[in-house]
């Protein structure tokens, strides 16, 4: 564990975050300019592409990668996940320590800035999250599970029934957005 | 409402700590079919910024 501080990845961690910095800024400007069906609509088309990227693992051309990551930005700036799309073309180039330690300060910083975003637009009332204030505590437990067991379970099936669950709710989303916009 | 918000966080902090994706989709997926979609958005924002720093200082 001590090892993987000197896994951080400061190439790819500019190379990721350099192109997502304009999305970032419109995605979180932009989500008080859409509905919330528009939102629910946008998510669940999300989800599907993301389940039919996991489950027929798909490869993401090398002429589309930086377009994406700045898409990646956009995505992550309006919900928040922007995950998949730098995962997806990083995970085969960088090992796997160095991913989790580059992409995690990733998320940090696009998190940070959509808090930033938020603040001048005074989109929330952060108040709300109050009512929460025993989720820090809550998920040590799972963090540090997870991290004593992650290299020692196999991901195949689960990914794969993860991805139905996920694709399910995604085509709920779609529907009941398309049915209440319509 | 909050017991179940906080049993999605739970589960899905696993996802991401264990495969290092997946578990934000998750928790934002499931807590939007209960809760308004902008405040599920809100709660995925705090849930993703303490568990990516976690998961950070795990690694260091």
């Amino acid at each position: 564990m001590l090892s993987d501080i000197k896994s951080f990845d400061y190439t790819i961690y500019l190379k990721v975050i350099l192109p997502a910095i304009p999305g970032v800024i419109i995605g979180s400007y932009v989500i008080e300019l859409v509905s919330v069906h528009s939102m629910k609509l946008f998510f669940g088309l999300f989800l599907v592409v993301f389940t039919i990227y996991t489950i027929f693992k798909l490869q993401i051309p090398k002429i589309l990668e930086n377009f994406l990551l700045i898409i990646n930005g956009l995505i992550h700036g309006l919900l928040g996940v922007g995950g998949p799309i730098p995962v997806a073309i990083y995970k085969n180039k960088i090992n796997k320590s160095s991913l989790r330690s580059t992409f995690a300060v990733v998320f940090i910083t696009m998190n940070v800035m959509r808090i930033v975003q938020y603040s001048i637009q005074k989109t929330y009332n952060f108040k709300l999250l109050l009512n929460y204030w025993l989720l820090p505590f809550l998920l040590l437990v799972p963090a540090f599970l997870g991290y004593k067991i992650h290299v020692k379970i196999s991901e195949k099936n689960f990914r794969l029934g993860l991805s139905i669950i996920l694709l399910i709710i995604g085509l709920y989303f779609l529907i009941r957005s398309f049915i209440a916009i319509t | 409402m909050e017991v179940i918000i906080y049993i999605v966080f739970i589960l899905c902090a696993f996802i991401e700590s264990v495969f290092g994706f997946a578990g934000t989709i998750t928790a934002l997926a499931i807590i939007g079919i209960f809760v308004d979609m902008k405040i599920a958005i809100l709660l995925g924002l705090f849930f993703g910024l303490t568990l990516s720093i976690y998961i950070y200082c795990y690694q260091i």
